[in-house]
């Protein structure tokens, strides 16, 4: 069974997205503006969430497919 | 006529609404599975829609944009992304809700509980907790339309005919095409609500001189709407840690939600679903938390609650009556998306797991669906009753909801995926986790015992603890599930 069709892979991928979303290491950190005159960190979040959907798209593809195809 | 242009945009998307309505009574094939279910064939576009609408309420487009003011644009990312990985739940709740339900011809969220665990007792529980909390929240969807309505046309149609009107028009197609009328308006309502969420944030970002000097100008007024921890230190690491907890165990605990994930035609609307809603939620979501934060610039000094009128005040000044007319039915549309399925909801709850278990066992099912369509009536004025004169605790009351429906969040998974559990635990872990609900809003329990976390966060651990603590330390294995035989009368408490 590839890694990419194990439960754990998966739980702790969605783990790992969990804990970057809580990016306390830069709360203290100052403002600077960007895009927009947006902050700057506010982007961090734009490229966290993208990470999200592909991680999704992922184990739409691989383990819930598996988890049918088991049924 | 300038004047008649909020009355048009209202009674246009009124009628609209009816007509699609209509089509879903017409397909109609008036049996249990076809009024609360659409007859288990719900496809990919109207599974995604009918989620999300039902999701996006009047919070997402008046309360975003008052927290958006109140706290700043960390709001945007704590509901973007919370919401987006709460979405997860349609992979590891829902496909296994829908495989059950289409085994076992399962209707509502407490017979999936009873069919993993045996026992009446767990099974009303579990329905009684999802129908004390979700009332609430119905309520609050006509309170708000009359408000809305109200401010709309001047006063022109007070506030309690607002709320009334609203109310008919949803009881009118849901009582006649349930769950196929609701999906087919839900396109609608989800339709209007993005695209004028849109609209919104353009025309108003294009009256304060566009997106840039929009949100430099708040930057310069007050730069800590744009800091990480929101305005006045809003958020802290642990509320945080609490609020993207929250939703992920909050958003399949919605009846209204649990039973759509029964009415996919297949696993692959579930799968388009789990995978459009961090999309829609990340491009969206900044929209309202942007308009509230703007708020700033023309209306610095609003407190508290006042902030929550902040969106409609935003679109009155900086958008034509025509623009803030159609704006305003979007937010109509939201409203009406999310009570819709909520009265459906517990509907089938009403019907199935207290007439036909108690009352009527062996009652056909067009008596079922009759009864159905009577609680939604009921339902409805229950609603309205309390909207005629809401108590001040409603909202209070509404905001512990989530918790309260978050205490189910381990009995479900404990039945979807647990061993050795006995239902006897998870009646307790949901008794342990309401009194801890009920303390906490009381004040018998102190803050200070959450230790710095919502209230969600301790609660829903002791509720899981519970359950783990007894399926590890039970000397006796408990009946496992069975996978292959439905028994709903069998007892094991």
């Amino acid at each position: 069974m590839s890694l990419l069709h194990r439960p754990y892979f998966w739980f702790f991928s969605f783990t790992i997205l969990f804990l970057l979303s809580l990016d306390f290491w830069r709360w203290d950190q100052g403002i600077s503006l960007s895009l927009f005159q947006l902050p700057s960190w506010l982007f961090y979040f734009v490229v966290l969430q993208m990470g999200l959907v592909l991680a999704i798209a992922g184990v739409s593809a691989t383990l819930w497919q598996k988890t049918e195809k088991d049924q | 006529m300038k004047t008649l242009i909020p009355y048009i945009a209202i009674a246009t998307y009124l009628l609209v609404t009816l007509g699609i309505g209509l089509i879903g009574y017409r397909q109609q094939k008036n049996t249990v599975e076809d009024f609360f279910l659409a007859n288990r064939n719900i496809g990919p576009i109207l599974l995604f829609f009918t989620l999300a609408s039902t999701n996006f309420s009047a919070f997402f487009f008046l309360g975003f944009a008052g927290a958006g003011y109140r706290i700043g644009i960390s709001y945007y990312p704590m509901m973007a992304f919370g919401t987006g990985f709460a979405a997860l739940s349609f992979y590891y709740i829902g496909y296994k809700a829908w495989l059950l339900g289409k085994q076992k011809g399962l209707i509502t969220p407490s017979e999936l509980i009873q069919d993993r665990l045996p026992s009446q007792p767990l099974k009303l529980l579990f329905m009684a907790v999802m129908v004390i909390f979700t009332l609430p929240y119905l309520t609050l969807q006509p309170i708000g339309a009359g408000y809305l309505l109200e401010s709309l046309t001047g006063g022109v149609i007070p506030y309690l005919w607002g709320a009334s009107l609203l109310t008919v028009a949803i009881v009118f197609y849901v009582f006649l095409g349930g769950m196929k009328s609701v999906a087919l308006t839900d396109v609608l309502q989800g339709v209007l609500m993005c695209a004028l969420m849109l609209v919104a944030v353009f025309a108003i970002a294009q009256g304060l001189g566009g997106f840039s000097v929009a949100n430099q100008t708040v930057y310069d007024l007050k730069p800590a709407l744009f800091s990480r921890s929101g305005l006045d230190q809003s958020f802290t690491h642990k509320t945080w840690f609490s609020y993207m907890c929250l939703w992920s165990f909050t958003l399949p605990m919605f009846p209204q939600m649990f039973m759509r994930f029964y009415s996919a035609k297949s696993p692959q609307p579930l799968k388009i679903s789990v995978l459009l809603y961090p999309i829609v939620a990340g491009v969206l979501f900044i929209c309202p938390v942007l308009i509230g934060v703007w708020g700033h610039i023309a209306f610095p000094d609003l407190v508290g609650k006042a902030a929550d009128q902040i969106f409609p005040m935003m679109l009155t000044k900086y958008t034509s009556t025509g623009l803030s007319s159609l704006v305003m039915v979007g937010a109509l549309a939201a409203f009406m998306s999310t009570m819709d399925s909520q009265l459906l909801a517990l509907s089938s709850m009403l019907t199935r797991d207290v007439y036909t278990a108690y009352f009527r066992k062996d009652a056909s099912l067009t008596e079922q669906t009759l009864v159905g369509r009577i609680w939604v009536i009921v339902l409805a004025g229950i609603g309205l009753g309390i909207a005629a004169n809401p108590p001040e605790t409603i909202l209070a009351f509404a905001t512990q909801a989530f918790t309260g429906l978050s205490v189910l969040f381990p009995t479900v998974i404990a039945a979807l995926y647990g061993r050795n559990i006995r239902a006897s635990s998870c009646l307790v872990s949901i008794v342990v986790g309401e009194l801890a609900v009920l303390g906490v809003q009381t004040k018998v329990i102190p803050t200070s015992w959450m230790l710095g976390f919502l209230p969600v966060v301790p609660i829903v651990a002791l509720s899981a603890l519970i359950i783990i603590l007894e399926s590890v330390f039970s000397p006796t294995p408990a009946q496992q599930p069975s996978d292959n035989h439905y028994r709903p009368s069998e007892k094991n408490y």
